[in-house]
């Protein structure tokens, strides 16, 4: 393999691919980024059984190859001096040479032949598949994703479950204490159904896709479930585990409903959540007609703290984790949210008064 | 000569009950597991239930039979916990020594405080009457030249109690008892030391060490000093921040590798060490199981949890889970060990879930099973998984 390309280009798709390297594998090939070239077009790979990236980027005809290079090859590239790189590869030991301005490196590559392969992705075998506009998965993933467990024992809950119905995508996030759930419009969608994906893919996936209008094209295909978004190639091994029913879980009626400031109450769980004992953050709410009372007190002290609310129906005394609440009040994008409340040692709902249609549940702490 | 006391709140559960509602005082009054259901049993009961024959562990519809009129109370730990934080800020204000030993009581060492508070007596008068009108709770108090003393002066009487033990009564209060009240015998070693024809504390204190340091070992020679009210171990107030861990382990009678009986060895450990983790108000959050091999290989492996925890039932699955994935299942094994590390205080409230174990219930239960070992012992109450176990074979 020899080929020559900008180092920022490389550096950029590098970058994007080694967030699916493994700390560590079994399998030494798989600790690196397999580059192989067809002479018009390089690919970088790099996967850690659970997940895999593949980006391609463009070179002009030349001498086409394959070898794997450390996971460093990333450190290496982003460092060089020059604004073209050359990379060429002796075929018979996997030797690297990389040249970029004055300097030149040296890497003991390793045969591309012990690399591990991709699955497939073969649009013909999808069960499922859909189009997304990257903006939108960004936002869902972004309400989604802080409430999934970190509880290996509780697989299930490990994973965000993406149900499709009605050209539309519903994400589904609970770690049993609290629970969130958002929707996409879709551009494109194929027979309903649903899945569970792993939030560690998922996370990368947010930070890889931009925030703008590109289309993102999903695909079901065996128990992996692929995205592929400009010259980005993403797989993901799906979770085999039963996520329980979600509607049974949603309250339908309230017996109030709290309209609060958003950074008034944000600012305000932040305070008292100095002073909630650690492990489960308690904050106390009073929720009266006018005003709610926020209390919270440890070891070092009390805090008490008063915010104004619009109250319609009745109030309630509810003791919850600061950290939930957080959590969503965090990422809540319109100037008021709501509070929805089902009673005493019951769960309440939270929503953003910009997006009507995330739903985010938490349940009390009972005293 | 040191001068120790040691507090013990009596009835805690109940009077904390009665001190915050100043109804329920001098009135018969039941903490109990679920009293709406009428099942449940009854985790303490106020020394004015007591008068009707109303002891911990007996069932609700028994104690409603036997006092119509008695006031029942679900717990409230958040309650007992400020109750025990008030105590010990009361004791705190004569000296830094004060040692709690669970949750309702504490050793004091007052013998650097005398010059500023008065003797340990006039201490121990004014501590005990402080508990009762600041904060209404009685309490037992027993003074002595070490904490084993101390201890056993307290027991003498409840409620309200008062007792000094020094060298010169020490032996008339101490050895007619029989050996199961002395402090750090458990049933077991009450059991042994009856075989032997020992059975008050006197008889224990005259008999020749070797013969006990023969049959019990380390334990013998500490049982004959306490037995002549010897005891030089101090007071120590972080004592339970530097109980860092709590465990148990056994040595098998014989070599074992079938999962079920493993499980259920499992299981008598993880309650042993959730009894002592509760019964010191704390949760864990992290479980390690050691297990040696028929050749004496031995593994020690930690996890830890997303959360705390005082369930025996989480103990037990994590100690499982490590067996499982750490140990080869044909290898035989000789002895197992649990134990808890990582101890914080107890929290307050149940968080409740969608889906998933009921915390709450799980606790509940739990307390009323410690209630009823507590009062009846340790082999009162047993798990069905464990007695299927001994009568299999």
């Amino acid at each position: 393999m020899q080929l020559t390309l900008p180092q920022k280009t490389l550096a950029q798709q590098l970058q994007i691919v080694t967030r699916a390297l493994p700390l560590r594998s079994t399998v030494s090939a798989v600790e690196g980024v397999l580059f192989s070239s067809d002479g018009q077009t390089l690919s970088l790979t790099a996967t850690n059984l659970e997940m895999g990236i593949r980006t391609q980027i463009n070179v002009n005809s030349q001498k086409k190859g394959q070898v794997v290079l450390p996971g460093k090859i990333m450190e290496i590239v982003r460092r060089l001096p020059g604004d073209s790189v050359s990379i060429s590869v002796n075929p018979e030991n996997f030797l690297t040479t990389i040249l970029s301005g004055q300097a030149e490196f040296q890497v003991y590559g390793l045969n591309a032949a012990d690399y591990p392969e991709l699955p497939a992705f073969l649009p013909e075998q999808a069960k499922l598949s859909f189009s997304v506009k990257t903006a939108d998965l960004r936002r869902a993933l972004r309400q989604t994703l802080f409430a999934v467990s970190t509880d290996e024992s509780k697989p299930a809950f490990t994973g965000v479950l993406f149900t499709l119905q009605d050209n539309s995508l519903r994400l589904v996030a609970s770690d049993t204490f609290r629970l969130a759930a958002t929707y996409c419009q879709l551009e494109e969608m194929s027979t309903a159904g649903e899945f569970l994906v792993p939030a560690k893919s998922l996370q990368e996936v947010l930070r890889i896709l931009t925030d703008d209008e590109t289309i993102v094209q999903a695909a079901v295909i065996g128990n992996q479930l692929f995205l592929q978004y400009e010259a980005i190639n993403f797989s993901t091994r799906l979770l085999d585990e039963n996520f329980p029913n979600v509607e049974r879980v949603i309250p339908q009626e309230f017996c109030g409903e709290a309209t609060l400031e958003t950074e008034n109450f944000l600012h305000t769980i932040e305070r008292a959540a100095l002073l909630s004992a650690e492990d489960n953050n308690i904050v106390h709410l009073s929720i009266g007609s006018g005003s709610m009372v926020v209390r919270a007190s440890s070891k070092l002290g009390k805090i008490q703290e008063s915010i104004p609310l619009e109250l319609e129906g009745e109030g309630v005394e509810i003791a919850l984790n600061a950290r939930f609440l957080l959590d969503m009040l965090r990422i809540t994008e319109g100037h008021q949210c709501f509070l929805q409340i089902t009673g005493p040692n019951k769960p309440c709902i939270l929503k953003d008064s910009l997006d009507t249609d995330y739903l985010y549940l938490v349940l009390p702490i009972k005293l | 000569m040191r001068s120790i006391i040691h507090i013990d709140m009596n009835a805690f559960f109940a009077s904390c009950h009665q001190a915050e509602n100043p109804n329920w005082r001098g009135k018969p009054l039941l903490v109990a597991g679920d009293p709406q259901k009428r099942r449940g049993i009854v985790l303490t009961a106020s020394y004015e239930a007591r008068k009707y024959g109303i002891k911990t562990g007996i069932p609700v519809w028994q104690a409603k039979k036997l006092c119509p009129e008695a006031i029942f109370v679900p717990p409230d730990h958040s309650l007992y916990l400020s109750y025990s934080q008030k105590i010990l800020e009361i004791m705190r204000s004569y000296t830094p020594l004060v040692e709690p030993f669970s949750i309702d009581e504490a050793w004091l060492d007052v013998t650097g405080s005398k010059r500023l508070f008065g003797t340990a007596e006039e201490i121990g008068r004014a501590l005990q009457q402080r508990i009762k009108t600041e904060l209404g709770i009685p309490s037992s108090v027993g003074i002595a030249p070490n904490k084993f003393l101390a201890k056993m002066a307290s027991e003498q009487k409840k409620p309200n109690g008062f007792t000094i033990i020094n060298a010169d009564n020490m032996q008339e209060i101490l050895w007619p008892l029989p050996v199961e009240k002395m402090v750090g015998v458990g049933h077991k070693s009450a059991a042994a030391l009856k075989e032997m024809g020992i059975n008050t504390i006197g008889e224990l204190a005259r008999m020749p060490l070797h013969l006990l340091t023969s049959r019990f070992g380390v334990m013998g020679e500490i049982f004959f000093h306490l037995a002549n009210g010897r005891d030089d171990s101090p007071v120590d107030p972080h004592a339970l921040e530097t109980a860092k861990s709590i465990g148990h382990s056994v040595t098998l009678p014989r070599d074992i590798n079938d999962p079920e009986e493993v499980s259920g060895v499992l299981l008598d450990l993880s309650e042993r060490v959730g009894r002592r983790l509760r019964r010191a108000g704390y949760s864990a959050r992290t479980v390690t199981l050691t297990i040696k091999d028929q050749n004496f290989v031995s593994l020690t492996r930690a996890q830890t949890l997303n959360k705390p925890t005082f369930l025996t039932e989480t103990i037990h699955q994590t100690a499982l889970s490590i067996y499982r994935r750490q140990f080869e299942p044909w290898r035989k094994i000789r002895l197992l060990g649990v134990s808890v590390s990582n101890l914080q205080d107890r929290q307050t409230g149940f968080q409740l879930t969608l889906w998933g174990q009921n915390e709450e219930k799980l606790s509940r239960l739990t307390e009323a099973a410690d209630a009823i070992k507590d009062r009846f012992g340790e082999q009162a109450l047993r798990r069905a998984t464990l007695f299927l176990h001994t009568t299999k074979k």
